[in-house]
């Protein structure tokens, strides 16, 4: 029996943003595609994809780890959405850059990046939880040949995705005011980073940050609910 | 009823009693058939009477489900005359969604809400899909007495034996079906059965994986234990 890996319902599906840049409120993430830096020892390439693990890409929730894994990311033939249960040592990539050309990210040539390299004026690419989801299961299985279900990869990476995402939201409303004022970017961002890992740390219930709450699926909505609430009145 | 009633017309006459004193063998053997009888004019009846519930029941169901679609309606129109900002942030800070599930909920991609939320404009269809997802969850609220939190009900699954949760079947158009089950007026399983009567098969749990508590901060992929 042939294994098949999973799908994306459409590109929509796959992509949370493609502009050029990508906005930076939103935190680097596994999956982003940068131009600029390259993976050492590859054929040819100008963009890499993050590969490393949502869990593993920061050292105390917000400092990014000193390096990155990356893929390189290169042009490549067209592969149809059905064409993507197979293919296994591939991440397909179609219409990254908004072009028509379809790109993959090659699952076998990963390596490390310094994430000083990686500049957010130069982010291309985000991809949707789903989409990170798939990058995961074809990664695994490419390097172990174990095929991981979607729901099952959601479930271990679904805190860090809220906490993404409520992070970027928290970015929105304090860093992007600032940053229009005439502040340095990336300091901005450091410290709203910080002020927003002191929200994840408070407690959502006694003895149970709002963080920890996060890894049990019956407090995700009001952990968000809090965090959001905590956002309008910082 | 009285369309049953006609159907077998003695039905509900009672049999006389039999004297046992002056009617020798042939009269126990008349007794015991005239029960029978007795007792399949009964079956007969109790048979025409159910059959004539399930009708009434597919009946009064088809037409609750229509005048719900009618209230669902006239509510959206009213929920789709506020400010689709409003409605998104009644979803995100009041039922605590992602702007995934929003997505989902409202059948766009996780880019189009991205825009909404950044103040790009809202299409019609989609300004009246914000509003059918409020109103939905007005409705579940209005009707959900056991349901503490909305927003997680709506992402968890709705049985052990598959991973499908209230959210997928909204997406799948079976909006009546939740609104029933939560109203207590369809199991579980029942109502999985008739939103796909192979979701044991298309939306099987993972046999193979489970995912637990790292001990390092984060959970952990492991196999499940035998």
């Amino acid at each position: 029996m042939a294994v098949e890996l999973d799908t994306p319902s459409s590109i929509d599906g796959l992509y949370l943003e493609r502009d050029n840049p990508i906005e930076p409120w939103r935190p680097v993430m596994t999956g982003d595609v940068f131009d600029g830096p390259t993976v050492p020892g590859c054929d040819e390439h100008s963009a890499v994809m993050i590969l490393s693990h949502p869990c593993s890409l920061r050292t105390d929730g917000v400092q990014l780890v000193e390096r990155v894994q990356a893929l390189p990311v290169v042009p490549s033939i067209e592969i149809p959405i059905g064409g993507w249960k197979g293919n296994y040592r591939v991440m397909p990539l179609p219409d990254l850059r908004g072009d028509d050309t379809p790109y993959v990210a090659k699952l076998t040539e990963f390596g490390m990046v310094p994430a000083e390299d990686l500049d957010l004026h130069r982010r291309i690419c985000a991809l949707t939880e789903i989409g990170i989801e798939l990058l995961q299961q074809r990664f695994f299985h490419n390097q172990s040949r174990v095929k991981v279900e979607l729901p099952t990869l959601h479930k271990q990476a679904a805190p860090v995705f809220i906490e993404i995402e409520l992070w970027t939201q928290w970015n929105e409303a304090y860093a992007e005011p600032r940053i229009e004022q005439g502040e340095d970017r990336d300091d901005v961002l450091k410290q709203e980073g910080y002020a927003f890992d002191q929200v994840m740390r408070r407690d959502l219930q006694n003895h149970l940050t709002m963080r920890d709450a996060l890894k049990q699926e019956r407090f995700h909505a009001e952990v968000r609910r809090q965090v959001l609430r905590a956002t309008e009145n910082h | 009823m009285s369309t049953v009633e006609s159907r077998i017309p003695n039905a509900a006459t009672p049999t006389a009693p039999p004297n046992p004193g002056t009617e020798g063998t042939g009269g126990f053997r008349r007794t015991v058939v005239e029960r029978e009888t007795a007792d399949n004019r009964l079956l007969n009846r109790v048979s025409a009477l159910r059959d004539r519930t399930i009708d009434l029941d597919d009946d009064v169901r088809a037409l609750h489900h229509q005048a719900r679609d009618f209230a669902l309606d006239e509510r959206t129109t009213a929920a789709a005359l506020r400010d689709p900002r409003d409605l998104l942030k009644a979803l995100s800070h009041e039922y605590g969604l992602s702007w995934s599930a929003i997505a989902r909920l409202t059948g766009v991609s996780p880019t189009a809400v991205r825009k909404w939320r950044r103040g790009e404009t809202i299409a019609p269809d989609n300004r009246r899909a914000l509003a059918r997802s409020v109103t939905f969850l007005e409705i579940i609220g209005e009707n959900a007495a056991p349901i503490v939190d909305i927003g997680s009900w709506l992402e968890m699954p709705l049985s052990d034996r598959a991973t499908l949760t209230p959210l997928d079947l909204y997406t799948m158009g079976k909006m009546p079906l939740l609104i029933d089950h939560i109203a207590e007026r369809l199991p579980a399983h029942a109502m999985l059965d008739e939103a796909d009567p192979e979701w044991r098969e298309h939306y099987d749990n993972d046999g193979a994986f489970t995912v637990v508590d790292g001990g390092d901060g984060h959970l952990t992929i492991i196999e499940k234990p035998e």
